[in-house]
C-alpha cells in the first residue's frame, strides 16, 4: 500500500502558548463559581481542620497569657511582704546564697555596682567583694542542682546521705575517692568540668567563711532595723501599725531602715501602706468568717452550699441572704466587705484553676506534650482529609482534564489550575476555620478565665496563631493536591478520557 | 466491485495526514492484545473519510492514534509531515492546538461555562485575545446556526445543538482536521442528519479535512472515501460512488455489487 511521505513540509510546531496567571485565575474562579457545592464540601474539611488547630493554639496562648499575667499580680500583691521579710528576718546562710546567686544573675543585665549597692549599703562590704561572693554562690547553687540532679546510687557513692554544705566537705576530705570515681562514672557530666569543681572545692572552705561574715552582718544590719521597728510600732505589730501609722511616723521609719542600708523608697512605702491594708482586710474577714457564731448562721443560711473554708464563703458576701450576716461583722469593714473580697476569692478560685497553666508554662511556646501531641494528630488529620477531598475532586473530573488537553491545554496548564483551586480554597477554609477556632477557644477561655482574659489578651500572639493557621491550610491543600494534579496533568488525553 | 485504486485516487491532492504501519499493543494481564496490527494508511487534504468497524476493532485507538492522543507502540504518524512521535508534550498541546479539532460521542462540553466560552476555550490556551475570541467565537456559533444561543448553557441545550457547540469549539483555532469519534452517537435520527449536513457544508466550504468515525448510513452518503478497520487491520478501502449503500446496513462488505 502507499509508503512514508517522500515530500515532508514543515508546519512549524512550537511550544504552546504558557497561559499569564490571570488567564488561568479567570478560568480557575469561573469553574468554581460554578462548582460552588462540590468546593464547599471540600471547603468544610479543611474548615474543620483548621478550626481544630487554631482552637489548640489560641487556647493554649490564652492560657500562657493569663497564667502569665496572673502570676505578675501575684508577685506584686507579695512584693511589700517580701520586703518587710528581707528587712526585719535575720537571714540564713542558705538565704544569703539565694540572694547572692540571684544578684549575680541580675549583676550582667543592671549593671554590677549597681545591683549590689544594697548589700554593700547593708553589710559594709565593698562592692567587688559583694560581687565576687556573689559568684561563688552562683557557683555553690550550680554544684548543688549538679548533686541533685544525680541519680540516687551514684550520690550515695559520691558524698553519701550527705546534703547541703556537708557533702561538699565531704568531697574536699576525700578528694582522691571522689576522682576516682568521677573517672568511673564515665557519662556523669561535671559542670566546668572536673577542673573547675576542683577549683570550686578549693576555694570553698575560704568562700564558706566569707558567707558567714557577710550572713553576720547583714543580720546585724536587720537588728538593728528591727529595733528601729520596734521603736517607732511600739507594741503594735509592724503589719498592723505601717497602714495605719500617721504619715510622718511612718516616712521617719522608712527614711531609719533606708539609713542602714535597705533599699526602701518613699514608693516602696507608699504601695506597702496599701498592700497591707488591704491584707488586713482581708484577714479580719476571714477571722470574722471563722467566729463559732457567725459559721453557724452561715450554714443554715447557705444550707444547700458545699462552701466550706472561710475562703469559698467570700464569693458569697455578694449573695443578699448575707446581708442578714453583716451586722455580725466588725463595723469598720462592713463598707468594703462585699466588692473587694468577692474579687480576692474569685481571684484564689483562679489560681486554683490555673495550677496546670502553671505547671504547663514552662513547655515549649506554651504548649504541653499533650497539646503537641493533639496538635500533630490535627495535622495528620487534616492532611488526610484534604488530600482524600482533592483526589476525590480531579478523578471526577477526569473527562474534563482530557477534554481541555484535547483543546490545547498544557500540563503545565492542568497542573497549575488545580494547585490555584486548592490554594484558594485553603485559604478560605483557612480563613474561615481559624476563626471559627478563634471564636470556639475565645468562649471556652472567656468561661474559665472571665475578665483576666480581656486583661492579658495576647493579640499579638492571636495574630500570629491566626496567620500560622491560614498558612497551615493555604500549605496543607495545595501540597495535599500537589500529586493528584500532577499525575492528572501528565496523563495522556485518551487515559483520562478512559476512566469512567 | 470496483477495487480501490489509491495512485489514481491520489492524483492531484496532497497527503496531509500519513499513518506508516502503526501498532498498538494493550495488555490484559500476561497476553497481548493487538488493538492496531499494522495500519499503514495516507489521508488527503479537504478529504471527508469515514472510519467503520464494529466495537473493539481497533476504531477508537485509530483515532488517537491520528489525533495525537496516545503514543503507538511502533509504527509514525506524521501530521502535515510532522512526525507526532518526535513532539515533546509541549508541542503536542500546540498541535491539538491548532492542527486538529475534536468531536466527541458525549459532546464534553465544559458544563459550567456558557456555548461561547466553551468555544473560547481553545482560543484562551493558544493566547488568542479575548476581543478578538469573542470576536470569532461569535461566528463561529453563527456558523453552526447558534448565534442567538451563545449565553446558554449545556444544560440548557439540545444534544444537537450541544453536538454543534463542540463543532464550534473543535474549528476555535482553524484546525486542518476534524476529527469526530462517532458524534451522532448519542443523538436522535433529526439531528444526526443535521449533524451531517453540518460536517458536510465545513468539509465543502470550508475545506477542512473530516475524520469521521461512524455506525451512521446516512454518514456514509457524504463522505468521500470509507475506510473498514477488523481486528485492528484495514480490511477494505472504498472510495463512497463505488458503494451503494443500502438504507440501514451497517459494516464492512454487506454491500452487493
Amino acid at each position: 500500500m502507499s509508503s512514508p511521505p517522500k515530500t515532508i513540509r514543515n508546519i512549524d510546531v512550537r511550544k504552546q502558548h504558557v497561559m499569564s496567571f490571570r488567564e488561568t485565575w479567570h478560568l480557575c474562579i469561573q469553574g468554581v463559581k460554578h462548582r460552588l457545592f462540590r468546593s464547599a464540601l471540600t471547603l468544610a474539611v479543611v474548615v474543620l481542620a483548621v478550626a481544630f488547630f487554631m482552637f489548640l493554639l489560641s487556647e493554649s496562648m490564652f492560657e500562657r497569657a493569663v497564667a502569665r499575667g496572673v502570676t505578675g499580680e501575684d508577685a506584686a500583691a507579695r512584693a511589700s511582704q517580701v520586703l518587710l521579710t528581707k528587712m526585719l528576718s535575720p537571714a540564713s546562710d542558705a538565704i544569703s546564697v539565694e540572694r547572692l546567686a540571684a544578684l549575680h544573675a541580675r549583676a550582667a543585665a543592671d549593671g554590677a555596682e549597681d545591683a549590689a549597692a544594697e548589700f554593700t549599703g547593708a553589710t559594709g562590704f565593698a562592692g567587688e567583694r559583694v560581687l565576687a561572693l556573689a559568684a561563688r554562690a552562683a557557683q555553690e547553687r550550680v554544684y548543688a542542682e549538679w548533686l541533685d540532679a544525680l541519680p540516687v546510687g551514684k550520690r550515695l557513692i559520691l558524698v553519701g546521705k550527705r546534703t547541703g554544705r556537708a557533702a561538699f566537705r565531704h568531697m574536699i576530705e576525700n578528694r582522691e575517692e571522689l576522682h576516682r570515681q568521677l573517672g568511673i562514672m564515665v557519662d556523669v557530666r561535671v559542670p566546668g568540668r572536673l577542673e573547675g569543681l576542683d577549683a570550686f572545692l578549693d576555694a570553698f572552705p575560704a568562700y564558706e567563711k566569707e558567707m558567714a561574715a557577710f550572713t553576720a552582718a547583714w543580720n546585724a544590719a536587720v537588728a538593728k532595723a528591727d529595733e528601729a521597728t520596734a521603736a517607732a510600732a511600739g507594741a503594735k505589730e509592724v503589719d498592723r501599725w505601717v497602714p495605719d501609722a500617721p504619715p510622718d511616723a511612718a516616712e521617719a521609719w522608712r527614711a531609719s531602715l533606708a539609713a542602714l542600708g535597705f533599699r526602701f523608697g518613699p514608693d516602696d512605702l507608699a504601695l506597702m501602706r496599701t498592700q497591707l491594708r488591704e491584707a488586713n482586710e482581708y484577714s479580719d474577714v476571714l477571722d470574722a468568717l471563722n467566729r463559732p457564731a457567725l459559721r453557724k448562721e452561715w450554714s443554715t443560711k447557705f444550707r444547700e452550699t458545699k462552701a466550706t473554708s472561710a475562703e469559698e464563703k467570700m464569693p458569697q458576701l455578694a449573695d443578699p441572704r448575707a446581708a442578714q450576716l453583716l451586722p455580725q461583722f466588725p463595723a469598720e469593714l462592713l463598707p468594703r466587705i462585699a466588692a473587694r473580697h468577692a474579687v480576692a476569692a474569685r481571684l484564689a478560685l483562679l489560681q486554683d484553676r490555673l495550677a496546670p497553666v502553671l505547671r504547663a508554662k514552662t513547655a515549649a511556646f506554651g504548649l504541653t506534650g499533650r497539646q503537641i501531641f493533639l496538635l500533630c494528630i490535627s495535622f495528620l488529620v487534616c492532611m488526610v482529609g484534604i488530600a482524600n477531598a482533592m483526589l476525590m475532586a480531579i478523578t471526577e473530573r477526569f473527562r474534563e482534564i482530557a477534554t481541555m488537553k484535547c483543546l490545547g491545554a498544557t500540563d503545565g496548564y492542568i497542573l497549575s489550575q488545580f494547585m490555584l483551586e486548592a490554594a484558594l480554597q485553603g485559604f478560605f477554609g483557612g480563613l474561615l476555620g481559624a476563626v471559627v477556632g478563634f471564636v470556639i477557644a475565645v468562649a471556652r477561655s472567656g468561661l474559665a478565665y472571665g475578665a483576666h482574659l480581656w486583661r492579658y489578651f495576647p493579640a499579638g500572639e492571636v495574630a500570629l496563631c491566626f496567620v500560622f493557621s491560614l498558612a497551615a491550610g493555604v500549605l496543607l491543600s495545595a501540597l495535599a493536591s500537589m500529586q493528584p494534579s500532577w499525575s492528572a496533568s501528565r496523563m495522556a488525553p485518551m487515559e483520562a478520557m478512559r476512566v469512567e | 466491485m470496483t477495487e480501490f485504486n489509491e495512485a489514481k485516487y491520489a492524483e492531484g491532492r496532497e497527503v496531509l495526514v500519513s499513518v506508516h504501519d502503526v501498532r498498538r499493543t494493550f495488555w490484559r494481564g500476561e497476553e497481548p492484545v493487538h488493538a492496531l496490527d499494522g495500519v499503514t494508511l495516507n489521508i488527503y487534504r479537504g478529504e471527508y473519510i469515514c472510519v467503520m468497524g464494529p466495537s473493539g476493532s481497533g476504531k477508537s485507538t485509530f483515532f488517537n492514534a491520528v489525533g495525537g492522543l496516545d503514543t503507538p507502540t511502533s509504527g509514525r504518524v506524521f501530521i502535515d509531515g510532522v512526525d507526532m512521535a518526535q513532539l515533546n508534550a509541549d508541542e503536542l498541546a500546540f498541535l491539538r492546538c491548532r492542527k486538529i479539532g475534536y468531536v466527541f460521542q458525549q459532546f464534553n462540553l465544559n458544563t459550567t461555562m456558557t456555548a461561547l466560552d466553551n468555544v473560547t476555550l481553545p482560543m484562551v490556551f493558544a493566547g488568542v485575545s479575548a476581543d478578538e475570541s469573542r470576536a470569532r467565537g461569535m461566528a463561529l456559533l453563527e456558523r453552526v446556526g447558534l448565534g442567538d444561543r451563545w449565553n446558554h448553557r449545556p444544560k440548557e441545550m439540545s444534544g444537537g445543538q450541544m453536538q454543534r457547540v463542540a463543532i464550534a469549539r473543535a474549528l476555535a483555532n482553524n484546525p486542518s482536521i476534524l476529527l469526530c469519534d462517532e458524534p451522532t452517537g448519542n443523538l436522535d435520527l433529526k439531528s444526526g442528519k443535521d449533524i451531517h449536513l453540518l460536517l458536510h457544508d465545513l468539509n465543502k466550504k470550508s475545506g477542512v479535512t473530516v475524520i469521521c468515525a461512524t455506525h451512521d448510513p446516512n454518514m456514509l452518503s457524504v463522505s468521500d472515501r470509507m475506510v473498514w478497520i477488523t481486528d485492528g487491520r484495514i480490511a477494505r478501502i472504498a472510495e463512497s460512488k463505488d458503494v451503494e449503500i443500502a438504507q440501514n446496513s451497517l459494516g464492512a462488505g454487506e454491500e452487493e455489487d
